[in-house]
């Protein structure tokens, strides 16, 4: 299996959002219950119903210029996903060889929920009735029979593209060269280096996008507030990159834990 | 659309106004995104100009956004048609060529305002009567082009104070630019750059695309907006060719198909103008030609005698009407009438023809010598009009002629009478006064609009009469939240004797009576209060609704915007076509519905008694002669009646002799004589005899199954001729002639090098490889016939002439929306404010009070508002809000206001507000307040004017409830088509 990642251009992007809704009618997800709050933004938060969403921000240059920005919110199938190095059970989260960080489904549970504290974004999410971790899986089936991710075959303008990892960086890269010709502020994100398999085009500073962090959703699915949510999203990236390293040391706190149990267990 | 959605793709630059295509046709993005690649990457590093109130989703992907107050789009296009002539920014060859611009005028100049400019125009235009509120007066004639010996008078110096060329640049001088930025709001500085940009596109090889959608159409001056579109497209050579066009963008996936066929109340299929009661009889002359025949002649010199055992012509296909000639005695040829056809080889002559009279002579038959009167006159500009009619003297076609389709009315009008009574005796016989079961067709009454406003001020009135049973069937339509001044139009409902809803889920209409006037936007609970008119048990409409078989459930085709009739099949489950519970596809609501009005009427013997339902073709009982039996329920069946086939005639007389045949090309096949049948000209040869290649391989001639995605153009401009099937003829880009620059006699050269539609080879005398379907055939050269093939002129007109059929001035000006925020006219205080055909304070108050129109005023209502959809809701909502995922993205009603109002009103994001209009003053739209910087407020005339939008979506059924914005619309709408003026009326927004 090739290796596969996302390219997301939101410079190309309308905001049309069949992408978050070809996810849940693909992978089988159900509509949440939703208010307008005053904004076209909806659901407000990633949940384990909502793998992908769109995120709505505006921006007003200081020439007066208003931008209505977009970002898609979704997984970023890391290479060194802090989800997998978090996580407690063995196999319960694995990094498949097609670049897609996925859940087992028959493994996961036994735990508190700790891929959600070890993901830079909290992006793994959870019924309220238990602890099994929910997210997007890059559409591995369809990925698997050579068919592109729902989201990028439903993109009426392309925006989302399910590209060959090995060109994931060059593609973007020749795409941002033409869309600095329009938006000369536009950057890849996050920067070379941090080893995401989901790479945006943003035609702004981040800074002017919604890189919000979840709290009020994970605390009613019932875990704990997010303890992250200071963090610039200028520091997250790092912390994706060193996420290897904080997941060794969260894994090294559950092994602890899974030894002290099957210590008990023995007794 | 002139051209289709691929073609975006080869645009120049694309103006998107009237419209907010990434929300309502997002795949248009698709090309739009290619045409503004980097040439380096295969674009053409095209420039987006979107042209809206505020910063929709096709906005924010614009490179330059132009804002403009609603209902001002004349006064913009107005500026840039005065820019390209100002700035010599218009192509002159294409101009001077393909439209009226030389064309010297009989008078107008003189008439409108003699003088050098028309500063002193007051918005009504010659002929004006401000009795009948119509332009029907003697003033009138100045509309018309000066007549010479040789046709109208050209003069191409444009000299000539009175070329539309002159007329037009001194209207559209007073559009400069600051008073353009006045009206609209737009800044003065964005005009002129968009003005450049856009006007750039008038040099050889370059194209500008405009596509609009409902926020041109629905103003009272809709029409007239579309008007100022063409009008800039011609001055620019925009038409024709690939990249340029006017994209009238459908709002639904198959409206255009809906149109084509006949749905709107002016049309029969085809565009067809449908009769009125003061056309009595179809109008086909007669003249002579010669068959020979033989028989004998019964004894007897008497009226009615009997030709039995004719030979030489079928009897079938002589019809009552048709003349016999007595041409062997030598002396005075008498003709005879024949009074009816008794049986396959018998017929009955009415008068005496004389003992001595032996068969082996004439008989005459109908002809196309003359032109109905459908089209109005058999004339135009007093000349006769008919081309290739021997002695006939035609000035407009010796100059220079376009093929003028429309002169050939009666034949698509006498084929569509075939496919519908083809194969009754009626037919056979003739009919009633050799009309051939014209008289079947019903007329719409000419007194009478049939528009939607009207209907439902029909409604109201005949409610004084109860003992008149009024029926509405509501066929995929929801006006208890689609129509204008809704709560009105829901209370109309409850005067239906019966109504009818054939939908998807229970649509608001056919509840109409279960809004919670309690709580506003839902629908009442078991216990809750009931709005005291809308009281179930006070009535006594009977309501039904049939549930209707979803797009994916049923077999047949549609067409898109860009006129490619598509043909799709129903999804099916392991072989069968999927089902839904008893829901049925609309093609069988109508068909059982056909069946059993046949039966009821199965005895008639009158017209008025449905003597036209009884004989009309339809269903597997017909008499049918011709060995077509069509289940119409079958949609197979139904295309290929559509597309048309030969009756049995014989060939003498015209026909093909083939029994059924499917025909191949309107141009070629229809005949007005009777023998060919056909449903829709346009679509004639979308389902042809012979077999049509598809990639699963060889299949029936239904051409719009076709699917093979291989671009057969030359230059790469994505013409796709072998994917589906386009009308006319499988053209993909209409007017396709006027792509071709005349530069020396049999020098025709493209436009446009890179990327051209079409070219000859004058070498071989044919079209390249790679042309598109030109008019007039393949092997016509390029100056053959003029472009434009609706016009007897074949050119463009920018000056539109005097018209039965189109009742607004010949320029479009800018009057203001009926309720509109000025408290005079930006042109000046002697200026019309609105529209002359639609409103006036002079009748004491308002014409169109009619239609319990009353305006608010800017005192009580001082903002403006519009409304427009979403991409996540489709139309009315029934489609959507009962879907959950989409209820998800956008679950509540809501309004979109600037912060500077919002400060005004001291409302923040988020909270909720209270809209009201003149129209609901205690019915207010309750909505979510969205605060955005993507609303401004506008600088108007010197005056801050706020305006706010909202989606339209919203009513109390479904799982997403709301009111209707459609609570605030006026019903006052366009002067043509009476479309409702939903996008621009004033309002007032309070806290809740």
């Amino acid at each position: 299996m090739v290796e596969y990642g996302l390219l997301i251009d939101q410079s190309l992007c309308m905001a049309c959002r069949g992408c978050q809704v070809s996810c849940k009618q693909w992978n089988e997800r159900q509509a949440i219950v939703t208010t307008n709050v005053g904004t076209y933004q909806n659901p407000q938060d990633l949940s384990w119903q909502t793998w992908t969403f769109m995120r709505f921000s505006e921006y007003e240059e200081p020439g007066g210029k208003v931008r209505w920005l977009f970002r898609r919110e979704l997984c970023r199938h890391c290479e060194n996903p802090g989800c997998l190095a978090a996580c407690p059970v063995p196999n319960a989260i694995v990094r498949d060889q097609g670049g897609m960080v996925i859940v087992n489904r028959n493994l996961c549970g036994d735990c508190n929920r700790e891929c959600f504290y070890g993901c830079p974004w909290g992006v793994p999410r959870f019924p309220g009735t238990n602890n099994e971790a929910w997210k997007c899986w890059m559409c591995r089936d369809r990925l698997y029979e050579g068919k592109p991710s729902a989201c990028s075959s439903a993109c009426p303008v392309q925006a989302t593209r399910t590209l060959e990892k090995s060109v994931l960086l060059a593609t973007a890269y020749e795409r941002l060269s033409i869309v600095k010709q329009k938006h000369p502020r536009a950057n890849i994100y996050p920067p070379t280096g941090y080893g995401s398999n989901v790479v945006w085009i943003l035609v702004d500073s981040p800074e002017h996008y919604d890189f919000s962090f979840p709290t009020t959703s994970v605390s009613s699915e019932g875990a704990k507030p997010a303890a992250k949510g200071f963090l610039s999203e200028a520091a997250r990236p790092m912390l994706a990159a060193t996420a290897l390293t904080a997941g060794i040391a969260a894994a090294a706190k559950f092994l602890d834990r899974r030894e002290k149990v099957a210590r008990a267990e023995a007794k | 659309m002139t051209n289709h959605w691929v073609d975006i793709k080869n645009a120049d630059c694309i103006m998107i106004i009237g419209s907010n295509a990434a929300e309502n046709h997002p795949m248009s993005f698709r090309w739009i995104e290619e045409a503004r690649k980097p040439v380096a990457n295969g674009g053409r590093n095209a420039k987006l100009i979107v042209i809206d109130p505020r910063i929709s989703r096709s906005a924010n992907q614009a490179d330059m956004y132009g804002r403009i107050r609603s209902g001002t789009d004349i006064a913009f296009i107005g500026g840039l048609i005065n820019w390209a002539l100002t700035h010599n920014m218009y192509n002159a060859d294409y101009a001077k060529n393909y439209s009226n611009l030389a064309y010297v005028l009989n008078g107008f100049d003189a008439a409108i305002n003699p003088g050098p400019n028309y500063n002193n125009f007051t918005g009504e235009f010659p002929g004006y009567n401000s009795a009948t509120h119509k332009y029907d007066g003697a003033g009138t004639s100045a509309w018309t082009y000066a007549i010479g010996a040789s046709g109208p008078t050209v003069d191409n110096t444009l000299a000539n104070t009175e070329t539309v060329f002159n007329v037009l640049k001194k209207f559209y001088a007073r559009y400069t630019s600051d008073l353009v930025s006045r009206i609209t709001g737009m800044d003065k500085t964005l005009f002129e750059q968009i003005a450049q940009e856009y006007c750039s596109t008038y040099a050889d090889g370059k194209s500008g695309l405009i596509m609009y959608a409902m926020g041109t159409t629905q103003h009272t001056y809709g029409t007239q907006n579309i008007r100022a579109y063409s009008i800039l497209q011609t001055l620019l050579g925009n038409i024709g060719v690939a990249g340029g066009g006017i994209a009238a963008m459908r709002g639904e996936s198959n409206v255009q198909g809906s149109t084509d066929m006949g749905l709107l109340f002016g049309n029969l299929p085809g565009y067809l103008d449908i009769p009125n009661s003061t056309m009595a009889t179809l109008g086909i002359q007669t003249t002579t030609s010669t068959q020979k025949l033989t028989g004998t002649l019964t004894a007897g010199t008497a009226s009615g005698r009997v030709i039995s055992g004719l030979t030489g012509v079928d009897a079938t296909q002589v019809r009552s009407g048709d003349k016999i000639q007595n041409t062997t005695l030598g002396g005075t040829a008498n003709t005879y009438t024949i009074e009816a056809v008794i049986n396959a080889t018998t017929v009955r002559i009415t008068a005496n023809m004389g003992t001595a009279w032996t068969l082996g002579d004439g008989y005459a038959i109908t002809s196309e010598s003359g032109i109905n009167h459908l089209t109005g006159s058999t004339s135009f500009l007093g000349q006769t009009v008919a081309k290739g009619v021997a002695g006939t003297a035609d000035i407009l076609n010796t100059a220079r002629f376009s093929n003028n389709w429309k002169q050939h009315e009666v034949k698509y009008m006498m084929s569509l009478l075939a496919a519908w009574w083809g194969s009754s005796n009626s037919f056979i016989l003739g009919g009633a006064n050799g009309d051939f079961c014209y008289d079947f067709l019903p007329k719409i009454n000419s007194a009478v609009n049939y528009s939607y406003m009207s209907v439902f001020k029909q409604i109201e009135t005949l409610a004084a009469t109860p003992s008149v049973p009024q029926l509405m069937m509501c066929w995929g339509m929801n006006p208890a939240v689609g129509g204008p001044d809704v709560i009105h139009g829901r209370k109309m409902l409850a005067n239906l004797t019966t109504l009818v809803c054939v939908d998807l889920w229970e649509t608001e209409t056919a509840a109409f009576w279960k809004e919670d006037p309690a709580n506003p936007g839902y629908s009442y609970a078991a216990s809750g209060s009931q709005d005291a008119t809308l009281t179930p048990t006070a009535i006594q409409t009977t309501v039904y609704l049939l549930p209707a078989k979803a797009s994916m459930e049923k077999e047949g085709s549609v067409s898109n915007s860009g006129r490619w009739v598509q043909w799709r099949y129903g999804a099916e489950d392991g072989g069968v076509m999927v089902q839904k519970g008893t829901a049925k596809s609309d093609l069988d609501i109508a068909n059982d519905l056909m069946l059993q009005l046949k039966t009821n009427y199965a005895a008639a013997t009158t017209i008025a008694g449905g003597l036209g339902i009884k004989e009309m073709s339809w269903g597997p009982n017909t008499p049918n002669n011709y060995g077509i039996q069509f289940s119409e329920a079958d949609p197979k069946a139904v295309m290929k009646e559509i597309n048309g086939y030969t009756l049995l005639y014989p060939a003498n007389i015209g026909g093909t002799a083939a029994k059924g045949n499917q025909l191949s090309s309107f141009i070629s096949d229809l005949k007005f004589d009777g023998t060919t049948a056909c449903g829709s000209w346009i679509h004639c040869g979308c389902w042809v005899q012979t077999d049509v290649t598809t990639p699963t391989g060889t299949y029936q001639g239904n051409r719009a199954a076709k699917r093979i995605s291989v671009d057969n153009s030359a230059t790469g401009i994505g013409l796709y001729s072998d994917f589906s099937w386009c009308w006319p003829v499988n053209r993909r880009i209409i007017y396709n002639r006027a792509s071709m620059k005349p530069v020396a006699v049999d020098g025709y050269v493209p436009f446009q090098t890179d990327k051209w539609v079409m070219k000859y080879d004058y070498v071989t005398s044919t079209w390249f490889a790679g042309s598109d379907v030109v008019d007039g055939g393949a092997n016509t050269k390029p100056d053959a016939y003029m472009p434009f093939i609706m016009k007897p002129e074949g050119v463009a007109r920018l000056f539109g002439l005097n018209s039965t059929k189109h009742v607004d001035g010949p320029l479009p000006e800018h009057y203001e929306p009926a309720e509109t925020p000025l408290a005079t006219h930006p042109f000046g205080a002697s200026h019309v404010m609105w529209n002359p055909i639609v409103m006036h304070m002079d009748a004491g108050p308002v014409l169109w009070a009619q239609y319990n129109f009353v305006p608010g005023t800017v005192a009580n209502y001082p903002y403006v508002g519009t409304t427009y959809r979403l991409v996540e809701h489709w139309q009315a909502g029934a489609m959507t809000r009962n879907l959950p995922w989409l209820v998800e993205l956008q679950p509540e009603m809501f309004v979109e206001m600037s912060y500077e109002l919002a400060a005004l009103l001291a409302v923040n994001n988020g909270d909720h507000v209270k809209v009201t209009t003149a129209r609901n003053p205690n019915n207010p739209v309750l909505a979510v307040a969205l605060v955005t910087k993507r609303i401004k407020p506008f600088t108007i005339m010197g005056n801050t004017v706020h305006q706010i939008g909202m989606p339209w979506h919203f009513g109390y059924r479904g799982l997403a409830q709301g009111t209707s914005a459609n609570r605030l619309t006026p019903n006052i709408g366009d002067a043509n088509t009476r479309i409702p003026e939903y996008k621009a009326f004033l309002c007032k927004v309070e806290k809740v």
